[in-house]
């Protein structure tokens, strides 16, 4: 498996990428009445499709969520989702 | 983030890249990190918890009522950490298998910890905000009390305390103590052999006073912390008048007009209907009823259906007390309703 994904990285064609944290880590901002709606879980309303991404460096979830309602989207009747990125640490362990 | 996501995504090596980020970290930056590694270590302690110095009881309450978490997950997590209840009461309290809230509990511990649910105090423009959202997790678990589980109700109450205590100067926190306790104190009169008695058919001598005094004196704290008052002072004033020998009904609905503005909520605009028929008029009350929109909600059902029965509406009543008695979901709210139900029988012809 491992193996797999380092060669994939490795591919030249490949820019780059993360592995997300699962769904259930999600956390979704949208936009209800001017107010900002933050709710827990991932946007699953299959007809909306993703428009971008940010990758961001935050030191919490406020600090990312703070960067988050200033995406311009929100106020346009979208949604951003917030999900950690796996960081993965073979000697960082738990 | 960093000045360049697609270079800094390009970098083969993701953890290399993550390293560089952080030794380009200032100190207060590393500060920052080293307080996100002890969040995980309260956060397992969770079970452990009461002995808690009062500051990191306040951080614990803020990351417990993180808007990011499910308000299931907010209101278990809150009792867990910071009430004096076992999972198993909690699930209990709620009417879910053990099983299911432990299940609840972890998965929001996990999601505290992946997605860095802050363990701190909100900074200060944050603050109003999320101090109602912890508000609203203790007054939801108060009124998941409110007729039978008394258990939760008191502890409510109690982080209601532990939140001013910790919180001196917020008005709102005396104002939502002050309305808790106002209700509380009618516990006793409310439901009386397991059936719901209406205010106006309480016995008083069952209200506690210590508790409508400390109520009052909390909502004499809020008042003079500040005059204009928020949604939580005004519940607790009209709690405060409804405490009354003789209620006086048109200041209650002045009251309720208030809170609406203040809410635009039409929970709000269905008391003040509530407060208008007590003053006297129930066809204008009806008139405002049946101007909301609150479907299926319960008390909408057998507001309803009383006004029509004062109004001698028997047959409309009927449906309306059947209604709500299919939505009722505490024995005691059932057993008032079936007797509202019985007693429009015999009078009724057809």
């Amino acid at each position: 498996m491992n193996a797999a994904y380092l060669a994939l990285r490795d591919d030249p064609r490949c820019l780059g990428g993360a592995h997300l944290q699962p769904a259930e880590t999600a956390t979704t901002i949208r936009d209800n009445l001017g107010e900002t709606l933050i709710t827990d879980g991932p946007f699953a309303d299959t007809k909306e499709v993703l428009g971008g991404y940010y990758v961001l460096d935050a030191s919490d979830l406020d600090e990312a969520l703070e960067f988050a309602q200033r995406i311009p989207a929100i106020r346009l009747g979208g949604a951003v989702e917030i999900r950690p990125l796996v960081v993965i640490p073979a000697e960082d362990a738990f | 983030m960093p000045q360049y996501p697609v270079a800094w995504l390009v970098t083969t090596g993701r953890n290399r890249a993550i390293d560089g980020l952080r030794r380009e970290r200032t100190l207060e930056d590393k500060t920052r990190l080293l307080r996100n590694d002890r969040l995980t270590v309260t956060m397992d302690e969770i079970d452990l918890d009461d002995s808690t110095v009062a500051d990191e009881r306040l951080k614990l309450i803020f990351t417990c009522c993180h808007p990011a978490l499910a308000t299931e997950a907010q209101v278990a997590l809150t009792l867990r950490a910071l009430g004096g209840l076992s999972t198993r009461e909690i699930a209990r309290g709620f009417l879910v298998p053990e099983e299911t809230m432990k299940r609840r509990l972890s998965r929001a511990k996990a999601k505290i910890k992946a997605a860095g649910i802050p363990f701190a105090v909100p900074a200060d423009r944050l603050l109003p905000d999320r101090l109602s959202a912890v508000l609203a997790v203790v007054y939801l678990i108060f009124n998941e009390g409110y007729t039978d589980r008394g258990d939760l109700a008191s502890e409510a109450i109690r982080l209601g305390r532990l939140l001013a205590e910790l919180m001196t100067d917020e008005p709102e926190i005396y104002g939502l103590l002050a309305l808790m306790l106002l209700h509380d104190s009618r516990r006793e009169a409310r439901v009386v052999a397991g059936e719901l008695v209406p205010l106006a058919y309480q016995d008083r001598s069952r209200y506690d006073r210590a508790k409508i005094d400390a109520g009052r004196s909390a909502l004499g704290r809020a008042l003079a912390l500040r005059p204009t008052a928020g949604p939580y002072v005004i519940q607790a004033a009209i709690a405060s008048l409804q405490a009354d020998e003789n209620i006086d009904w048109d200041e209650v609905t002045v009251l309720y007009e208030h809170l609406e503005r203040l809410t635009g909520s039409p929970v709000v605009a269905l008391n003040r209907a509530v407060a208008i028929a007590e003053a006297g008029s129930a066809g204008r009350a009806l008139e405002l009823v049946e101007s909301l929109d609150l479907g299926d909600y319960r008390y909408f059902h057998s507001t309803r259906a009383e006004l029509l029965r004062r109004l001698g509406r028997d047959d409309e009543a009927r449906q309306a007390f059947e209604r709500a008695l299919r939505l009722a979901v505490t024995d005691s709210e059932r057993r008032f309703l079936a007797r509202r139900l019985s007693e429009l029988w015999p009078s009724d012809g057809s």
